[in-house]
């Protein structure tokens, strides 16, 4: 496959991006809860051409036992991406960068979890990355929140995270991959809405203070955005098991 | 009740939903105390205990299942030292636990009587019931000393064959070993079979 050329321009005459998006838009997001049987829980997210998958095993006996602590659940975190997750195969051992983010994923949700309810265990949680179109570090923490509160483990509130970038001088929400790769900033965010913490925040190119102000204010919209979106995917998947535990009660009386 | 307790009553709710204040009512399963504030933890139905003046989020999984003090257990025991047993706990207050827990059981919370040594309390892969007394150590203490505790099931040493009761005697039905346990009140195969 040809190495995808750098497009002539990141932004239109019309104002309008190379995905047809406006400079303030967020891709499409389609999120599920409670698709894998095995994991305690789990989440899927399509982000624009990302596919992640995020599972959370726990609080399960820590292993080896020399990690846990005796006042709270530590978390495990690896985030990972597939070998077809690229164009080009990405060799399947954990990179430099992999780890760095495993990390940012895990201490941007740390701070939610009631991991002190759960002294001497452990919280793995993955994040497998099927196909990767940028901002996935986001769209991961987005999905493992998700995988978190399937899993049913007490967290004081849910993390929404979006990144915001700059291209050709502008600030553009939500940036892909082309976006990222040719444009001047990129500046994820992740938060956590009510309590109006942000648990996430690195950045790579430049900013001047002000863009920094009203890039970080947009980020901060589209995490809110992204929050709703997450309520209502929960939502849908209670009331599916919601009718599946009723009808299995109905059924039970009957007998 | 306060128009705000109403409103909550019933209402789906994840975690970080704001239920209410601790003077309205406390915090129960499945939220969580900020700064006098109560959220909820949980995904489910937020629910209100007016005679308690609680409120909790009632999940449809439940919470997630630890060993905690006091709660019953089942396990299959993992070997045997002289003084002590490792048990894998394998079900914690009738939840089937996916990946066991490890318990320790010590000869002195073994029986109601002194026991010598471990190999007359029970052997590996035997099943016990048991209790879990202390999880401020590092692996959670067990206890079978109760009523209604013990070996629930046990193989023989010998050949592996199930162990049954015959009168007090508990016999291999295999190869008519004889062996000693802590049994339960309820110990599996407490008739013998039928002779072929």
């Amino acid at each position: 496959m040809p190495e995808p050329k750098q497009p002539e321009k990141l932004i239109d005459e019309k104002g309008l991006r190379i995905d047809g998006r406006r400079l303030d838009q967020l891709r499409p997001i389609k999120l599920e809860v409670g698709i894998l049987d095995k994991a305690d829980g789990s989440a899927y997210i399509e982000q624009g051409k990302n596919k992640i998958l995020a599972a959370v095993y726990g609080p399960r006996e820590a292993h080896p036992k020399h990690i846990a602590l005796p006042e709270r659940a530590v978390i495990r975190c690896r985030y990972h991406m597939a070998p077809f997750s690229v164009d080009e195969r990405k060799s399947p051992a954990p990179s430099r960068r992999e780890m760095e983010l495993s990390k940012v994923i895990r201490e941007s949700l740390e701070p939610v979890v009631l991991t002190e309810l759960y002294p001497r265990t452990m919280i793995d949680l993955f994040v497998e990355i099927l196909q990767s179109d940028g901002g996935s570090r986001c769209a991961g923490i987005t999905a493992a929140s998700l995988a978190l509160a399937d899993a049913g483990i007490p967290m004081r509130e849910i993390v929404a995270a979006c990144a915001v970038g700059k291209i050709e001088g502008k600030l553009a929400l939500d940036l892909s991959d082309a976006e990222d790769k040719y444009g001047e900033a990129d500046l994820p965010v992740a938060l956590v809405p009510n309590s109006s913490m942000i648990t996430l925040l690195q950045m790579d190119g430049s900013l001047t203070p002000s863009e920094f102000e009203r890039g970080l204010g947009m980020a901060v919209e589209a995490c809110k955005a992204i929050h709703s979106m997450q309520r209502e995917a929960l939502k849908k998947k209670y009331h599916e098991i919601k009718e599946v535990v009723e009808e299995k009660e109905e059924s039970e009386v009957i007998a | 009740m306060a128009t705000m307790s109403k409103k909550i009553d019933g209402q789906f709710v994840v975690p970080g939903e704001r239920l209410g204040v601790v003077e309205e009512f406390d915090a129960g399963t499945g939220t969580v105390d900020v700064n006098g504030t109560v959220y909820a933890a949980q995904t489910g139905k937020a629910t209100l205990d007016p005679t308690r003046r609680k409120v909790m989020v009632k999940t449809l999984a439940g919470p997630p299942v630890v060993p905690e003090e006091g709660s019953a257990i089942i396990g299959m025991v993992e070997k045997i030292q002289e003084k002590m047993a490792i048990v894998n706990i394998i079900m914690i207050d009738n939840h089937k636990v996916e990946r066991p827990f490890t318990g320790l059981l010590h000869i002195s919370n073994s029986s109601p009587r002194y026991e010598r040594a471990m190999g007359e309390v029970c052997k590996p892969v035997d099943l016990i019931r048991a209790k879990v007394i202390d999880v401020s150590a590092r692996i959670p203490k067990l206890t079978t000393s109760g009523r209604g505790l013990g070996v629930i099931k046990a193989y023989c040493s010998n050949c592996g064959g199930e162990l049954v009761l015959s009168g007090n005697i508990l016999r291999c039905s295999q190869c008519r070993n004889v062996e000693r346990r802590r049994l339960a009140d309820d110990f599996l195969g407490n008739t013998e079979p039928e002779k072929a």
